[in-house]
């Protein structure tokens, strides 16, 4: 690493020309002859394509044949290429710090067509830039380990089970919260025609009673989450007692929740024969299917899709996914225990994501299912006899058909038990309810340690419950196990400044400012100052902005660096 | 030829699976070869205009074009400047023999042969699109301005730039009617492939949407058996795509012919029961996604088994993985997600000391 402790600085300025798509309209000489009037600047330079190997090996040589401290980049966008192109410098000793990347190609060159205007914004740019970099200084990363290895899981279906499996794998202990009063979720109550990795579910929760790590809490609540990574205290309430656990990151697996077919009347959810599909599913597990009301095998039975799914009105907006899949297996299964029963399903698309479906649905076909698009219009009641009424769209007909058995194939939602966790973590629902695509968008640390599997995340299948888990988790592992490296902007207070005002306190978004006591060095008294948890701090400057007295300052954007740069941009 | 400590693994493709299973890779430690049959990068995902999200993911704020430079570029920088990834372009895999923890390869780019010894593999072969010719009915082979989806977004690619041109083939002229055929090769065991493909839906209405936007007095029209993309957020999007009038028409399209100078596509409203036929200025075929040819061939010296729609089925042998479109239809983010899964397996593979030394 190279030393910054001399005073003056030494700039080394690289212009990357884009393979030639810069220099059109910026003057390049102009900008050149420039940027070498200023003092501080002892290289100043020329490239093709700094991006590309040959590009980075320039880099690097320049930079260790002579002795510049700090380097300005300029060519194209920071936004994708800021990485790849400082990789060089930083391979060549420079701190991340002390590189500062200019944008001359979107915003000169290509939206300023006169040459005059082009290079004298390109100009102030540069300028700007190494003004401000004179004034930057070196910092080294942070590596944070965590105080509190253990992880909490807050849910026992299918995503909670995969995660604790693949967290004890990693000698990691486990709190596993669960709300009913056994493990396995809904996945645990289906028939296995469907799914063949359906069968670990049993094994894998032997496998995770009979570990010391595995700690799992039934019929238990969370009721309140506070803290932050590596320091989470949560609250849990038991049937009796209510105790608090110490975690340092949490999975949340919550899953979803079965649309309730009362919500539409015109189906009569409330009649004995009208049945959504999971008590059909309870039924077929024993290999029999009775009408409720009479003890009767079914002769028709009707399977109505949709129910409370691509509908704003009534239900959802969203598509459940698995749905139709699930009710053609049913159906299949109905027909080879029951061959003389007619079949009935009421669609509106057919969908199945998963490769093989269309195979699955024209064997159901050949079984002798009968399909029929269109939205059942209400069930009727006619003495005995339930009664569907409904439009067959391909043909145009309305249509009245008898059904000893209705099946509702009830869509996923978002479970008040996601909605209730997502509110005590601060984590923002989609429009839907769900805590959806959270885990791809953010980093593990932009989301304090926390972890999305399973259907909490949206409606999904059991395969992909399993895969989405192992992904979450393994994020979770490597945090855990190796601590991590701190963001390279974040926050920095003078403890012998700090007056423990708490306006930082109060004022932060991300709650990263803590008060921790010290002595004063001068009345040796002890007293409150504010401190920055490095896990946490985004680097957003909302405390630099608000402190009196200045004291907190961000990293790379201190006073002293935006005001040379202002004034060299003025 | 591998060392003791080093542990390597080959990619095979450089499509996005191949390429994300790469960096992964390479990011765990390990020695990566990536091999790649055609001269470039990217696959069939650089070959798009854009991506369509659907509302899924609109997290980043600042662009909604998602044009293929911003997303491949700064990719293929990392790809091309990590110490531990070897690219071989214009190569292919002549055979592969070995046990899982020590696999010999041979591979040939242009005639020349190289052998190499690989702790683990990859496979991200990918997909191919469906030959539209194949359909005669619909003449892709005869019609200058009967074209796949990929043709038009290679048309959208090549005309970008210029001023508000969208010019169709035969003679530049810019199409006031404009049909889209869905399940063109799927859902089709006579003339083509039994499976959905899952992505298409979402193209094609992500297309017309742009089309509709961008030209609002052209009629645009979609012709599907089910609409299909049942990811969140899609509903809106297709919702959003009737509101600015787009035309949905649910049946499967009989013919495309020539009548004098226009194209008529000839067609069952399936709803109203209604035969029709739209004169058209443009048809665009949505054709779906097929085993790549060759790919079987890799999975048989893997001895990997195929599922009835000739994919490849993912699990199975210890120290090789599949990942991407080569397991199946589907779209870039889920092969983003294959890859980076397929990745983790092999380093846990690699990770629990199973290697077996090489020679």
């Amino acid at each position: 690493m190279r030393g910054t402790s001399s005073r003056k600085p030494k700039i080394g300025v690289f212009f990357c020309t884009c393979k030639g798509s810069i220099g059109k309209n910026v003057d390049l000489n102009e900008l050149e002859s420039r940027v070498k009037e200023n003092p501080d600047v002892v290289l100043c330079i020329r490239h093709d394509k700094l991006c590309e190997k040959d590009g980075q090996a320039f880099l690097k040589d320049q930079i260790s044949n002579t002795d510049v401290d700090r380097i300005v980049l300029v060519g194209c966008t920071p936004r994708t290429y800021e990485e790849v192109i400082n990789k060089g410098a930083l391979e060549a000793g420079i701190n991340r710090h002390l590189v500062e990347h200019v944008n001359i190609r979107e915003l000169c060159e290509w939206i300023h067509p006169d040459e005059k205007s082009a290079t004298e914004k390109a100009v102030f740019l540069v300028l700007g830039s190494i003004a401000r970099v004179a004034f930057a200084q070196e910092v080294l990363d942070k590596q944070v380990i965590l105080k509190n290895n253990n992880v909490l899981i807050i849910g026992g279906g299918i995503a909670g089970i995969t995660s604790a499996l693949e967290l004890i794998k990693n000698e990691i202990s486990v709190h596993l919260v669960e709300k009913t009063d056994k493990l396995g979720g809904r996945a645990y109550e289906l028939d296995t025609q469907r799914l063949s990795e359906e069968d670990v579910i049993l094994p894998n929760i032997n496998e995770l009673i009979k570990s010391d790590k595995f700690h799992v809490m039934l019929e238990s609540e969370v009721v309140d989450v506070n803290g932050t990574l590596g320091d989470y205290k949560v609250k849990i309430a038991s049937k009796d007692k209510e105790e608090e656990l110490d975690v340092g990151a949490i999975v949340i697996a919550t899953g979803s929740e079965l649309f309730d077919a009362i919500r539409i009347l015109e189906y009569k959810y409330d009649d004995a024969d009208v049945i959504d599909f999971f008590e059909l599913e309870k039924m077929l597990v024993k290999d029999e299917v009775k009408v409720p009301s009479s003890g009767e095998i079914p002769k028709r039975i009707n399977f109505i899709q949709c129910v409370g799914s691509r509908d704003e009105n009534k239900g959802n907006a969203h598509c459940s996914l698995v749905c139709c899949t699930y009710a053609i297996k049913q159906a299949a299964k109905i027909k080879i225990l029951y061959p003389d029963t007619e079949v009935y399903i009421h669609y509106m698309d057919l969908r199945g994501p998963e490769c093989g479906f269309e195979e699955y649905f024209l064997d159901a076909q050949k079984k002798g299912v009968n399909f029929i698009r269109g939205r059942v219009a209400e069930i009727q009641k006619d003495g005995k006899n339930l009664i569907l009424r409904t439009e067959h769209i391909e043909l145009g007909d309305i249509m009245s058909l008898p059904s000893d058995l209705v099946v509702l194939s009830v869509g996923q939602q978002a479970s008040v038990e996601t909605q209730k966790l997502a509110d005590m973590v601060h984590l923002p629902l989609d429009k839907d309810g769900f805590l959806g695509y959270y885990n791809d968008r953010f980093e593990i640390l932009d989301r304090r340690g926390i972890s999305i599997a399973g259907c909490a995340q949206g409606p999904r299948g059991v395969a992909r419950s399993i895969s989405d888990a192992k992904k979450a988790v393994r994020e979770i592992a490597g945090i855990m196990k190796k601590g991590f490296t701190a963001r390279s902007i974040h926050s920095v207070i003078d403890e012998t400044r700090c007056a423990g005002c708490r306006i930082c306190e109060e004022l932060c978004p991300y709650e990263a400012i803590y008060m921790k006591n010290v002595k004063d060095h001068v009345t040796e008294e002890s007293r409150l100052i504010s401190s920055v948890n490095l896990a946490v701090c985004q680097g957003c400057g909302a405390c630099a902005m608000a402190c009196p007295g200045g004291v907190p300052q961000l990293i790379g954007y201190s006073n002293k660096e935006i005001l040379a740069q202002i004034d060299e941009l003025i | 030829m591998s060392s003791d400590s080093i542990k390597s693994a080959l990619v095979i493709g450089g499509g996005v699976a191949g390429m994300q299973a790469s960096l992964d890779l390479a990011n765990y430690g390990i020695q990566t070869f990536l091999v790649e049959r055609q001269e470039e990068l990217g696959g069939r995902a650089y070959k798009l205009s854009r991506t369509y999200r659907t509302h899924e993911c609109k997290s980043d704020g600042c662009c909604m074009d998602y044009c293929r430079e911003c997303i491949f570029t700064p990719k293929f920088g990392e790809l091309f400047q990590n110490e531990n990834i070897e690219i071989m372009l214009g190569t292919e895999v002549d055979d592969i023999s070995g046990e899982p923890g020590n696999f010999q390869i041979t591979l040939n780019t242009g005639g020349e042969t190289r052998n190499l010894n690989v702790n683990a593999i990859i496979m991200a072969t990918g997909s191919t699109t469906f030959d539209a010719d194949k359909i005669k009915e619909y003449g892709h082979d005869r019609y200058d301005d009967v074209i796949t989806f990929l043709e038009l977004e290679k048309m959208i690619v090549s005309q970008r730039g210029e001023a508000e041109s969208f010019a169709r083939p035969s003679d530049g002229k810019i199409p006031e009617t404009v049909n889209f055929l869905l399940c063109v090769g799927s859902r089709d065991s006579n003339k083509g492939n039994q499976h959905c493909s899952i992505v298409c839906c979402t193209y094609a209405i992500g297309q017309a949407k742009d089309l509709k936007t961008k030209y609002p007095d052209m009629e645009v029209y979609i012709h599907y058996m089910d609409l299909r993309a049942a990811y969140r957020g899609f509903e809106e999007f297709y919702k959003e795509a009737q509101e600015i009038g787009v035309q949905f028409i649910r049946g499967r399209v009989a013919s495309v012919q020539k009548d004098n100078w226009d194209l008529v596509v000839s067609t069952e409203n399936i709803d109203s029961g209604e035969l029709m036929e739209i004169k058209s200025d443009l048809v665009v075929l949505t054709v779906g996604q097929e085993p790549h040819r060759g790919s079987d061939k890799i999975a048989e010296s893997l001895n990997l088994a195929l599922q009835s729609n000739g994919f490849v089925f993912g699990n199975g042998t210890k120290g090789i993985a599949v990942a991407g479109c080569a397991l199946g239809p589907r779209g870039i983010r889920y092969s983003v997600e294959d890859a980076k899964r397929a990745a983790l397996e092999i380093a846990d593979f690699l990770d629990g000391g199973e290697v077996v030394e090489g020679n």
